[in-house]
Order: structure tokens, then sequence, then C-alpha cells
């Protein structure tokens, strides 16, 4: 429960181009919040989404659908409507921590650029699609090998995780990604935080739209971010999700 | 010292699921279960695979909650996996179906029937679109033969969700008992309502208007199943804005035989089954009650 758990417009003040893909709303409102928790996004008249925050003021969006195509084509001034923030955010209780960002999947990490106990590994598709390279020192990898090392992220971390200087992982990208990387760091024995991702319709814990199989735990309300422990029991984690209609189709 | 009956089911405590709350999946009910829930009612399932409204679909304001999700199911056909999952619950789970015409909700509840649910909840009285919903609760006749034509295909009992949005309640009420109804379940949500969001002067819920539950209906919830009590003589699940132990005694002596538990879980969690429960205990101690049965209706003595 929120002080407020319905929408309230706000006005965007700045639309920054990222990728050829991806841009950074910058909103007026200023959320308190802890990094992987997520706001509810409504652009009036057409529909409201769950987005993780990329700052206290800022979510950082792919345009993937009819949704944020409409928040890509929008102008400073122009308003949405946000509430939260949801979720439980990042527990990040370990000391040694290797942060892993899929395509825009970098956007909810982004909170924890400042943490010096974080080492990075950031991976996109091709250079153009790389998400706050600039910003980090990190290591870097392409699908295409256009910059950075030619490999998944997965080859990375299980590289660095073979140093032995790890005791957390925590990620967020394609979950098909998040799934082969969870294998990487079961085999090296190592504790996973890693944020997912389904729809959504209320956001604070009541609809059970979310809710994964076999326990019901609720992506909005108990994660996003999901530990090895509940990675383990989750058995439609990188296998499939329920779509609009509460039917089962595969990821 | 909590079990109750309901048109013959037996329940270990009072507290039911409400439908259209986290009745999705077999997993998350399964969840419910665990959380000390005495029945679960499943999300309504209606005739054919339907997306329901855009978001926003479910908000809460300073007292209750607001919501348009318009029915959205996989269809009744297209459950197989759910209704297999659900098999393991032990406690009663009651089905809950939606048509919009009352041939479809024969066809539905002839299919589901053979699911075995411990109950077919008809829901008449959805508020939130524009074909399917409330339309078959507002009038007696209507509602009644909705009831006899189930009725007529279900050796399952029968328990129609009534609105509380007619001015004939009763009428309704008496209507579904004479077509053969086992229970009454009352209220679904009250309005519908609107909120405005004064920044972008639109409208929140997509739908525009959605029915309104939680502590600012319990007046309501407690008048309907005070006067459906007064008309009929099957039982009745009371409805509306539960959300702790002395709400529910509240509801049960307006004539309620058991509790339906819905916004509750935004209140106080997944949790609210079994704090409702341990509440209520209390106080029927307190108050020296030793079941269920001895409240109900005691307000109209």
């Amino acid at each position: 429960m929120n002080e407020q758990d319905y929408p309230q417009g706000t006005k965007i003040i700045e639309i920054k181009q990222e990728t050829p893909t991806v841009k950074t709303v910058v909103f007026q409102r200023e959320f308190n919040f802890k990094p992987g928790q997520f706001v509810m996004v409504w652009v009036p008249g057409l529909d409201e989404v769950p987005m993780s925050l990329s700052s206290k003021n800022s979510i950082t969006i792919k345009d993937v659908g009819e949704t944020t195509h409409a928040l890509h084509a929008m102008k400073p001034s122009d308003k949405i409507g946000l509430r939260g923030p949801y979720g439980n955010g990042f527990s990040l209780k370990e000391k040694n921590i290797l942060a892993v960002g899929g395509g825009f999947g970098t956007a909810p990490l982004k909170p924890l650029f400042k943490n010096t106990n974080i080492k990075w590994i950031i991976g996109a598709r091709n250079k153009e699609e790389l998400l706050f390279t600039e910003e980090i020192d990190t290591l870097i990898c392409t699908d295409d090998g256009s910059k950075g090392e030619k490999a998944f992220v997965t080859v990375l971390a299980d590289r660095e995780l073979a140093t032995g200087k790890y005791d957390l992982v925590i990620s967020c990208g394609p979950e098909i990604m998040l799934k082969n990387l969870f294998k990487v760091c079961e085999q090296h024995n190592i504790n996973a935080e890693f944020s997912l991702e389904r729809y959504m319709k209320c956001g604070f814990g009541i609809c059970g739209h979310c809710a994964m199989d076999p326990t019901g735990w609720m992506v909005c309300k108990d994660g996003p971010v999901a530990n090895s422990k509940i990675l383990r029991e989750l058995k439609e984690f990188g296998e499939y999700t329920r779509d609009k209609k509460g039917e089962v189709t595969s990821l | 010292m909590l079990k109750t009956k309901l048109a013959g089911i037996k329940l270990k405590n009072p507290t039911v699921l409400c439908s259209g709350i986290l009745g999705t999946s077999a997993a998350i009910l399964k969840r419910v279960e665990r959380n000390g829930a005495g029945a679960l009612t499943l999300k309504s399932i209606g005739p054919q695979p339907r997306e329901g409204h855009n978001n926003p679909t479910v908000i809460a304001y300073e007292s209750g909650l607001l919501n348009a999700v318009g029915l959205s199911t996989p269809g009744y056909k297209n459950m197989e996996e759910e209704w297999k999952e659900l098999q393991d619950i032990k406690i009663p789970v009651i089905a809950s179906i939606y048509g919009g015409s009352i041939e479809e909700f024969v066809e539905i509840a002839e299919f589901v029937a053979e699911k075995k649910p411990s109950m077919i909840e008809l829901n008449i009285s959805c508020p939130n679109t524009k074909k399917h919903g409330q339309l078959f609760g507002f009038e007696p006749d209507v509602a009644g033969e909705v009831v006899s034509k189930v009725k007529a295909v279900s050796k399952v009992p029968i328990m129609p969700k009534l609105t509380p949005n007619t001015p004939k309640l009763k009428e309704v009420a008496k209507a579904c008992e004479d077509a053969g109804a086992d229970a009454i379940a009352a209220i679904n949500t009250v309005g519908p309502g609107m909120i405005i969001d004064i920044e972008t002067a639109k409208p929140i819920l997509h739908f525009k208007t959605g029915g309104l539950s939680g502590p600012a209906i319990r007046p309501i919830a407690v008048r309907c199943v005070y006067d459906i009590y007064e008309t009929v003589n099957i039982p009745i699940l009371g409805m509306g804005g539960i959300t702790n132990g002395k709400d529910a005694m509240e509801v049960l002596m307006a004539g309620a035989n058991a509790v339906g538990i819905g916004s509750a879980t935004y209140y106080r969690g997944i949790e609210a089954f079994s704090l409702v429960s341990q509440e209520l205990e209390t106080l029927m101690k307190e108050q020296g009650y030793t079941n269920i049965k001895e409240i109900t209706g005691t307000a109209h003595e």
C-alpha cells in the first residue's frame, strides 16, 4: 500500500534518445525508491504498464509495443500518470557483486552505477543498442562483435565468476538470457537476484495476474526481484508467461 | 468454532476468497489456501477468450478500490491445465461464471459442473462491461430465468452473485430462491464510480467507470445482506469491504453464513484470511458465541 495507489499526472521535462530503440523519459515527479523497484506508467486514453525506475525521476524504455511507442512519441511538457513505487528492489546484502545488463535490461540497474562494490557486464545485440556503456566502467559484449567481445553476457559472466571474487549476481534482461545466466550462477554456486517481468493489472498484489507457477509468487509484490531460492522454485521462469486473458503462452 | 456451512458445503472457517481477487491461476489459489481461506472462488470464467480492458483496471483511492478489469478470461474451454492443478486443493472451490446471454450461462455451467467444483457462482452482477454484466441481476424475472435454466443442467449447487445496484434487490433474491438457487452471494461492486486525474483531466480507469469495493462499501453490503436475509431462507455468502474480524461478525449478524474476503488482501496482504479468522474467533470468545450459526442473523432479533 502506498499513500496513493492511483496514477497522478506529471509533466515530462526531458526525453533523451539513448539508442536507436531506447529513450529515457524524465519527469517532474520524484520517487523515493530502492533500485529495482518499478512504477505503473499511465498513458491517458491508452494503457498503463509497469516500468522500472532508471533514476528517481525517469524510466528508460524500448519501443516494443503500442504504449512504449506512444511514450517514445511524447515531448517535454506532455503529461503521463505515475503511481508507485512498487515491488521489493534488489536486496544487495552481499559485498562483491557482479551486475549483468542485457539490452535495455540495463535500465533498472542504472541507479546502482554509483555503487563501488559492483563489477559490470553490459551486453546488447550490436554496438548501437549498448545502453549506458559511456557512463560507467564496464565489460562490454555484443552478439555481432561490433563492440567489445563477440559473445553473450553469459560467457563473460562465467569467466568472471570463475575468479571466485563474487558472492552475488544481479541482472535484468530478456528472460531467456536470465535463464541461461542463472544456470551459470548455479554452476558456480553463487546467489542471484534477477528482475522479472509479467503482465500486470493492479501492481499491488490483489489481481493475481502476475503470479508465477507453481508457488503463486507475485512479480508485482513479492518481486520483481527474485533470488536464487525463488528462481529454483519457479517452473515457468524462462519457459512461459500468461497473456492479458490469463492464458499460458510460451516465451 | 469457526466451522460453517454454505448450501451443504462444509467450510473450516467462514472466509471465502471473492471472485476476481487472486483467482487467476491454480498456483495463486493454492497460495490463498495455504494462507487459511475457508473456500476459494475462481475468477469469473466466460464463454470466449477475452482480454478485458486496457489498464488502468484496478486502482485504490482513499477509502476503497475501483476496478474495471472487464471480465478477462481464457474462456471455459481453455483451462484444462488449471482444472487439473485445482484437483490438489483440499478446501471447497467455487467456480464463478458469466455469460452474454442466458444460453451462454447454461453452456458454461454444464461444462464447468463436470469439473466438479463445490459450487457454481453465477456472476449476474458485474458492472464493468457493456454486455455481460449486471443486466442479468437487475430484474427479478431475468435473474430467476438464469438460475432455473442453469439449475436444470447442473448437479452442483448454484449461487447467484447479486448486485447492490438494483432497487429490486429483495425481489431479485426471492426470484433466485424460487428458481432453485442453493445460496446467494452478495454483494458485487457498487456504482459504478469514476475518478478523474486533475492534471490530465482524464478519467483514470481505461473503461472510465468501475465498481467500488473495500471499506467504503461495507455499510451497503451490510444493508443488502440484512435485506436478503429478511427475504429468503437459503444461505448467504456476505461480502463487501470486510477487512477484519469485527467486519466479518457484522456481516454474519446481518444474516450471512460465510464471508467473502477480497479487497482486504490489498489492506492486509494475502494473510487477510487467517487474520480475519483469528480476530473473529477472539471476538466470538469475548462475546460468548460458540459457533458461526449462533451469530448469523442476530441483528434481526
